[in-house]
């Protein structure tokens, strides 16, 4: 699917009580699996800016505007250093299951890449998680697994996306069995130590931290964690238990996901702090 | 495009925002649940209704009475000042009947007076249902009411009269329990004194039958000492038999004027006549529905609290902020909910939106 073709899409408006939440939901999850061409591979070289030049990528057009606004305003955050600050190796993770953890870090990415005009490499580390059916098959391309045994190379694993800047490394078909020892593997470490060299920041997807012993496990490579937080549903005392196994890594801040206030705006105005 | 999702404030002080955020969840829990919440209180509103619609007609009677002063409040020491302070005449003597229709004999004494005695013993009526229909209220300083609804205008014009001649009773019963009791102890004193004297007198004739007079000559000394002696024991129990009818006459006077007394401190001036209409019904079907609206309303405000204070889940910076001391750097809008606003707000004039 073209990148026109996206953007057509996503300026579609659904017919009038046609999509629940969860269709839109649907919607958008398919549009994050597929904004990537997967036969559009790297040849045998890093991405590179071709031009210092401003020029317009449209690969933002294709998300939902509310969310490359929002995290606009975090990378603008980043960019004014208001106590927050981007390091080259940032891990985007949740306590729990189904937080938004894959489609704001493939967001984020896509933004810094973009506001920042940055090399950045999205990092798919969730293969433990349950992940959409869209995400399964897209974890069947060549990807950090394969490069680890040997399989395909670095740059063969690469994907361009359509913003020169950015690049997206997936988690490959990793048997079941596999997955907690590539977990701890030194050569993952190694993988993206080389990673780090070759781009400007890269964005990790992380798993939950705790639905399992994978995060902990992976968290150990990243410099930085952004927590992802679901409105109304995560609770207090995950955040917290999330937060104190974090507590050995640099927080940027939280990401609080899908919020959704039925409070009219007068009486939450009334309410606020 | 700005939308207020987006910005997150400073850390505001805690201390201050901890109510705010008690209720703000309050109000979130509410409107994403309103349907569940309002669900109790249609519920209750409907049950309003229901016994709204059966609500029967009421005939209502009335009965005045002027209070001089209230006979039982003058007996005690401080007169007219209560425990709860000074009360009027009539304002006290409405809280006694008051208190007395609390009380089982008291309304079971008004229901008989009313003819509803069978209706007791056959359980068409209770005791509460008369209780609940009768009471007191004062009209100045001297004057109060006493009314009754009944679904019979007549019964409801007997119950007014009953209760009045039931506290009358009760105010007389109190007032000459003392005279009462002490015309009772005389009484039963003067039958004993009675009897004495007769046996006296009798000890005395029966002596001058055995012992009748010399025709010739007085009687000896030993007649005469003994007859002085049995005259005198007559006059003795006659003296204790006058003393005694001296002290049930004080008695019986003293209940008299108790009597009067009462009677004159309570004075029907506007007795209770037979009402020809019944009462509007609106105002008790108002106060019926009224009633369970309110009782919907605490329930839902129960509800509110409750789950608002069992809800753990995030619902603003603030939670996580004081969870975990960490700031939250972005809010993601809920895309469904981001969609009908953008819908709603996009103008085609707009800059920047146009393209969204």
């Amino acid at each position: 699917m073209s990148s026109a073709e996206l953007s057509k899409r996503h300026k579609h408006k659904p017919p009038e009580g046609s999509g629940s939440e969860k269709a839109r939901s649907k919607e958008v999850d398919r549009l994050f699996t597929s904004w990537v061409s997967p036969a559009e591979h790297v040849n045998g070289s890093t991405p590179t800016v071709a031009s210092r030049s401003l020029h317009f990528t449209g690969l933002l057009d294709q998300f939902p505007p509310s969310l490359v606004e929002s995290l606009r305003y975090l990378v603008g955050r980043f960019q004014l250093g208001d106590n927050v600050e981007l390091r080259s190796r940032l891990a985007v993770v949740s306590a729990l299951h189904g937080e938004g953890v894959t489609t704001i870090s493939r967001t984020l990415a896509a933004v810094i890449a973009n506001d920042l005009d940055v090399r950045v490499c999205w990092v798919d580390l969730s293969w433990s998680s349950q992940r959409s059916p869209q995400a399964l098959e897209l974890q069947g391309d060549d990807g950090i697994y394969e490069v680890l045994t040997g399989r395909t190379e670095l740059d063969e694993a690469l994907q361009r996306t359509d913003d020169p800047r950015l690049v997206i490394l997936r988690a490959g078909r990793i048997p079941d069995p596999q997955r907690p020892e590539l977990a701890r593997s030194p050569l993952l470490a190694i993988l993206l130590d080389d990673l780090e060299k070759q781009f400007d920041c890269v964005v990790f997807d992380m798993p939950p931290i705790l639905a399992g012993s994978a995060g902990l496990g992976l968290v150990r490579h990243t410099g930085s964690y952004l927590l992802v937080v679901r409105h109304g549903v995560t609770t207090t005392q995950q955040v917290r238990a999330a937060v104190d196994e974090l507590r050995a890594v640099p927080s940027v801040g939280v990401v609080l996901n899908r919020y959704k206030s039925r409070v009219p705006k007068w009486l939450a105005h009334f309410f606020a702090p | 495009m700005a939308y207020d999702e987006f910005i997150v404030t400073a850390r505001a002080d805690r201390s201050k925002t901890t109510g705010k955020r008690f209720w703000y969840g309050v109000a979130d829990s509410f409107f994403r649940r309103w349907p569940l919440y309002l669900l109790p209180l249609v519920l209750l509103i409907g049950v309003g209704v229901m016994q709204a619609r059966h609500v029967t007609a009421q005939y209502r009677s009335v009965g005045v009475l002027n209070v001089a002063t209230n006979p039982l409040l003058a007996t005690t020491p401080l007169g007219n000042t209560s425990a709860y302070g000074f009360e009027t005449p009539a304002t006290a003597t409405t809280r006694m009947i008051n208190e007395q229709l609390r009380t089982d004999v008291f309304v079971r004494s008004v229901a008989e007076g009313a003819g509803l005695k069978a209706a007791l013993d056959q359980h068409v009526v209770t005791l509460n249902d008369v209780r609940s229909r009768v009471g007191a209220g004062s009209a100045g300083d001297r004057l109060l009411t006493i009314s009754a609804s009944w679904p019979d205008a007549r019964t409801a014009t007997q119950l007014v009269n009953s209760t009045i001649k039931a506290y009358t009773d009760h105010v007389l019963e109190v007032e000459t329990s003392q005279s009462s009791a002490a015309v009772t102890y005389w009484t039963d004193l003067a039958e004993g004194y009675t009897q004495d004297v007769a046996d006296a007198q009798k000890k005395v004739e029966d002596y001058v039958v055995a012992h009748p007079e010399p025709k010739i000559g007085d009687r000896s000394t030993d007649e005469t000492l003994a007859l002085s002696y049995l005259t005198a024991a007559v006059t003795q129990a006659q003296a204790q038999l006058s003393t005694t009818v001296g002290k049930i006459a004080d008695a019986k006077l003293n209940t008299q004027q108790a009597t009067s007394q009462t009677t004159e401190g309570l004075q029907v001036v506007d007795p209770a006549e037979v009402p020809s209409a019944p009462q509007a019904l609106h105002r008790t079907q108002a106060l019926a529905v009224a009633v369970y609206l309110l009782l919907g309303l605490l329930l839902v405000v129960l509800m509110l609290f409750v789950s608002a204070l069992l809800d753990r889940a995030v619902r603003s910076a603030d939670d996580i902020d004081l969870a975990t001391g960490l700031a939250v750097v972005a809010t993601v809008p809920s895309i469904a909910a981001l969609s009908r606003r953008v819908e709603r707000q996009v103008s085609p004039n707009e800059p920047g939106l146009t393209n969204a």
